[in-house]
């Protein structure tokens, strides 16, 4: 009898999707290869050799100092999540969601000189790359605008 | 007294049901979503550093996304992105997949407003309805759909 009641009570749930599991990827944009990377030199390589090497940044801005700063930024990123919903009155319902998912965007980093000539390139997470809050006239919208477009 | 003619026949209602049970709760669905409008390759070929002024780029593209002013010089973003998500709904189990690509292009502008400058990438068509285990960074799959935006010449048969 408690076997009946369980599956009873499994076959429940499942009619009204009130469990669901699902497991997510997110791909944005495609990884920069690091061949390319290795062969731009600090000291030697210009903008266009840059733009030509990696393409079109996702993000530019200046700072300190007159230089320019070129972000490069990619995502792929697998998730799963739990959600639980359940209607507790004619006009109400609750819902509970896990996720495993935490936001972390790779990318490369180039800075180049007031003369457009490289000087560093550093790859890590965007967030510890990207100064807060940035130089110049660069509103913090249009950084979001441009980052959430990484997320789709 | 079952009959083994009823029993079977009893199993083979049952196999309906259940069948009829999974299909009602599978499913699958495909979206799209664009953002801004495409870049045109053909019109980026007019964009001559050294001579084409901020003024001509903005009448043949358009109006940027962002400007970005660089101390005495400044920089216009284009951008349009293509976005395509799968899902596959198995009962409780759900599937998906959202691969987003973008066409970018910044153009880097002097002190007197004239292109230095451009920085381009075009991929939004690469973007794919797949499953997340599908390989979308194969270089060849990427070579295809290059090939058929017209950006790399067509194969020859020989």
């Amino acid at each position: 009898m408690t076997i009946r009641r369980t599956l009873a009570a499994g076959v429940v749930l499942l009619c009204t999707s009130c469990l669901s599991l699902r497991f997510d990827r997110d791909r944005v944009h495609q990884p920069i290869d690091e061949a390319a990377i290795g062969s731009l030199q600090p000291g030697h390589a210009d903008l266009a050799d840059v733009l030509d090497t990696l393409g079109a940044p996702t993000i530019v801005w200046p700072s300190l100092n007159g230089r320019v700063v070129m972000a490069y930024a990619w995502l792929d990123q697998c998730g799963l999540g739990l959600s639980v919903s359940a209607t507790l009155h004619r006009s109400a319902s609750a819902r509970v969601r896990w996720d495993s998912e935490d936001l972390e965007i790779p990318a490369i980093v180039v800075e180049l000189d007031p003369e457009l000539r490289l000087q560093v390139v550093r790859r890590g997470l965007l967030r510890d790359l990207v100064p807060e809050p940035l130089e110049g006239n660069l509103e913090p919208d249009d950084v979001a605008d441009s980052l959430r477009s990484l997320r789709g | 007294m079952v009959t083994p003619d009823i029993a079977r026949g009893s199993r083979a209602l049952r196999c309906v049901v259940g069948a009829a049970l999974a299909l009602s709760l599978s499913g699958c669905f495909f979206a799209r979503v664009n953002r801004n409008d495409p870049i045109d390759a053909a019109s980026l070929a007019q964009l001559v550093p050294g001579t084409t002024t901020a003024q001509q780029a903005v009448e043949l593209l358009g109006g940027p996304t962002l400007v970005v002013q660089l101390g005495d010089r400044s920089a216009y973003r284009y951008d349009h992105t293509v976005t395509k998500a799968t899902g596959l709904l198995l009962g409780i189990f759900n599937v998906g997949h959202t691969d987003t690509r973008e066409d970018r292009l910044w153009l880097f502008f002097d002190l007197e407003d004239r292109l230095t400058h451009v920085g381009t990438s075009l991929q939004s068509h690469r973007a794919s309805y797949a499953l997340p285990w599908e390989d979308l960074h194969d270089p060849e799959r990427a070579q295809s759909a290059d090939r058929e935006r017209g950006l790399l010449p067509q194969e020859s048969d020989g």
